[in-house]
């Protein structure tokens, strides 16, 4: 336990905690402030967003037949508060524009009404012009999305997608009230996340041993005491220490896309009309807490390798030359859509996340515990 | 106490020791010979750090590898390049090390400031190592070795790099530690052991050449030893005939000190052999230099 401590401390030493933070608001800035700042980002997506937390008010977590009706009503209210609107306005009265129907299928290119246009949708921003098509693309989700998966038309369906489709469709889920943009930002703000945490560990971690070489300590303590177990004691603290920096990152990012406002969605499922399809029935919160678990296996998959590259390498340069690819790597089927939540969804085969997912594992355990094998038996020649 | 059987260690087809046989009681034993002859590869042995090709190496009757960390718990172990964090202090440095050696956090207390005495940088000790000189930081590298207060203390190369004046003080710390432990120093410096060594242990081509004290292994000069002055003009010739130990210039003329097999001249001062004489009789044909040309002897 002491030295576990100790090395401990070493790897948060106070130089590389500064960095760490550097390096954190250094991402932060990149990549994982965009989704926080902007979401929804710009309309219709804000207008999506806002009826959609009214639909969860108003009708729970699903959206039944009975309640889709009343849905339609107040969309028809709507409709007619924005046709008298338009009615009610001089301008495009003169233009001839007697209701919204007529609005949208004006020609754009008029110049006239170009201008009154702009002038209405974007500079003054009017509610009802993005409101009621906001609402008429959900209802058009609800008919004609459902419609869609029931008749197989998702193309390229292969036959374990078209079943997964229909046991969606047939058990209801899919009227579950969860917006795309919702799932869309968790998951690029999940990535972001992780290809953050991932750079922190991967910096953290990667002085492990070769500090310790650098400084010619190897002889000194493999002949100590300890001996040649200081390697699974190293590896311990190296796992520790991804633990307390992945867990760290998390509630200081998760604590941020709090103020994302998604929070009446935690129990909706995420297999909806709204939507996307999943492999899996999860709520939202279960896809949070599935991606905060996959970012721990991949966080501490990474930590084995740096710890079994810091104990090969003899320089600085060697370590950025190994593990700059592996990183690459990771960043790859990260945006990809391998390794996080969005592996899940139905276009993605779970063969290969399984794939992906075994050789993460695999690899750098059976890595180790070779490494870990010959290093009992071998001459320590630094 | 610890003993080396028949121990060989290869390289590839390189044999850097061959089937060496040793014993260590008590005392101090200096493990003489001139670099690359094999010490350290010895030593790292020693130290559980390399395995043998072959033979084997016992503690009171024990392979030191299958007692693993109870052999280790014994010996304490100063490399002849010995690592520190720069910005540690010596407090903080002997604690980690301390935790490596399995020491509980109470002996830690009681044990760092006495070893820090003992190594006169008490006054030091919560400052950052960087700004220690080559001699203070080995006495913090003797600290370390003397932890676990080791029946076994292994020191590679320790004088390396330190002025006279450290080296002297470093040989009266080693004679005060000596007591009651074993203490293998392995060096090329032959000052180092001379004065505090029993028994001196030489290693040549891989083998043991002597393991005795410095009287008997320096008897075998006995009446070979001699001093002249030598006008400058001959020294050249000299040399080709006599292995020239030391050469000084004194009054107009080279006094060397030689080896020869009889008294040749009258003019010859026969004198007490030394450790160093002994050395550089053994390793003559090693490495260059006017000592190691061709001799009569």
């Amino acid at each position: 336990m002491p030295i576990l401590l100790h090395e401990l401390k070493k790897i948060f030493n106070p130089v590389m905690l500064v960095m760490l933070i550097l390096i954190n608001l250094l991402m932060y800035f990149l990549f994982i402030e965009f989704e926080l700042t902007y979401f929804p980002n710009g309309r219709p997506a804000t207008d999506t967003y806002r009826i959609s937390v009214e639909m969860i008010e108003n009708y729970g977590l699903e959206l039944d037949d009975h309640e889709f009706t009343d849905f339609k009503t107040v969309y028809q209210q709507e409709l007619s508060k924005a046709d008298d609107w338009i009615q009610s306005n001089s301008d495009l009265s003169v233009l001839g524009v007697k209701s919204l129907a007529n609005f949208q299928t004006m020609d754009i290119r008029d110049a006239s009404f170009n201008e009154i246009h702009n002038q209405l949708v974007f500079e003054q921003g009017i509610d009802l012009f993005w409101e009621v098509p906001a609402r008429e693309w959900i209802i058009e989700q609800r008919e004609q999305t459902i419609n869609d998966y029931e008749s197989h038309i998702w193309q390229g369906a292969t036959e374990s997608q078209s079943l997964r489709i229909n046991q969606v469709v047939e058990s209801g889920t899919v009227h579950a009230i969860f917006p795309d943009l919702v799932g869309d930002n968790f998951h690029r703000f999940s990535q972001s996340v992780l290809i953050t945490v991932l750079l922190s560990v991967m910096f953290m971690i990667a002085p492990i041993f070769i500090k310790d070489y650098k400084h010619n300590l190897i002889s000194l303590q493999y002949s100590s005491k300890v001996g040649r177990r200081l390697f699974k004691l190293k590896l311990a603290a190296g796992l520790l220490a991804t633990m307390i920096i992945t867990t760290g990152l998390l509630i200081v990012y998760y604590c941020l896309y709090s103020a994302n406002n998604t929070g009446m969605f935690l129990h909706s499922n995420i297999n909806s009309f709204l939507g996307f399809l999943y492999w899996y029935d999860l709520t939202f919160i279960q896809l949070i807490l599935v991606t905060t678990v996959l970012m721990y296996v991949i966080a501490i998959s990474l930590t084995l390798v740096t710890t079994l590259v810091s104990r090969l390498c003899k320089n600085y340069t060697s370590i950025v030359g190994i593990q700059l690819p592996v990183y690459i790597l990771m960043y790859w089927l990260i945006v990809h859509q391998h390794l996080l939540g969005d592996g899940l969804l139905i276009y993605q085969s779970q063969i290969v996340q399984g794939v992906i997912y075994s050789v993460l594992i695999f690899c750098p355990l059976l890595a180790i515990f070779l490494k870990w094998r010959s290093e009992n038996h071998r001459d320590m020649l630094e | 106490m610890l003993t080396i059987n028949d121990v060989s260690k290869k390289y590839g087809s390189h044999t850097v020791l061959n089937e060496i046989d040793l014993e260590f009681t008590h005392g101090v034993y200096g493990l003489l010979a001139p670099n690359g002859a094999g010490k350290t590869t010895l030593i790292k042995m020693l130290t559980t750090l390399l395995y043998p090709s072959s033979g084997a190496i016992l503690y009171k009757g024990q392979d030191i590898y299958s007692m693993g960390e109870h052999y280790r718990d014994v010996i304490g172990y100063l490399p002849q390049q010995f690592g520190f964090y720069k910005n540690n202090s010596p407090y903080q440095y002997l604690h980690y090390l301390a935790a490596l050696k399995g020491l509980k956090k109470k002996e830690m207390d009681q044990k760092i400031p006495e070893l820090l005495k003992l190594v006169a940088l008490e006054d030091v000790m919560k400052k950052k190592m960087r700004t220690f000189s080559g001699g203070m930081i080995q006495r913090v590298g003797i600290a370390q070795a003397m932890l676990n207060d080791p029946q076994l203390l292994i020191l590679d190369e320790p004088t390396a790099g330190l002025d006279p004046k450290e080296r002297v003080r470093f040989r009266n710390l080693l004679s005060e530690l000596a007591r009651n432990r074993t203490v293998i120093l392995s060096t090329h410096i032959v000052s180092d052991v001379e004065s505090i060594a029993n028994e001196i242990i030489m290693i040549k081509n891989g083998e043991i050449r002597y393991k005795d004290s410095i009287a008997n292994i320096c008897s075998e000069l006995e009446g070979k030893v001699f001093e002249t002055e030598v006008a400058f003009p001959d020294v050249d010739q000299f040399r080709q005939h006599y292995l020239s130990l030391s050469e000084r210039q004194d009054n107009g003329a080279m006094v060397i000190r030689f080896i020869a097999e009889k008294n040749a001249d009258l003019n010859w001062l026969q004198v007490r052999p030394t450790l160093e004489d002994a050395f550089l009789y053994q390793y003559q044909d090693v490495g260059s230099g006017h000592y190691y040309a061709d001799r009569s002897v």
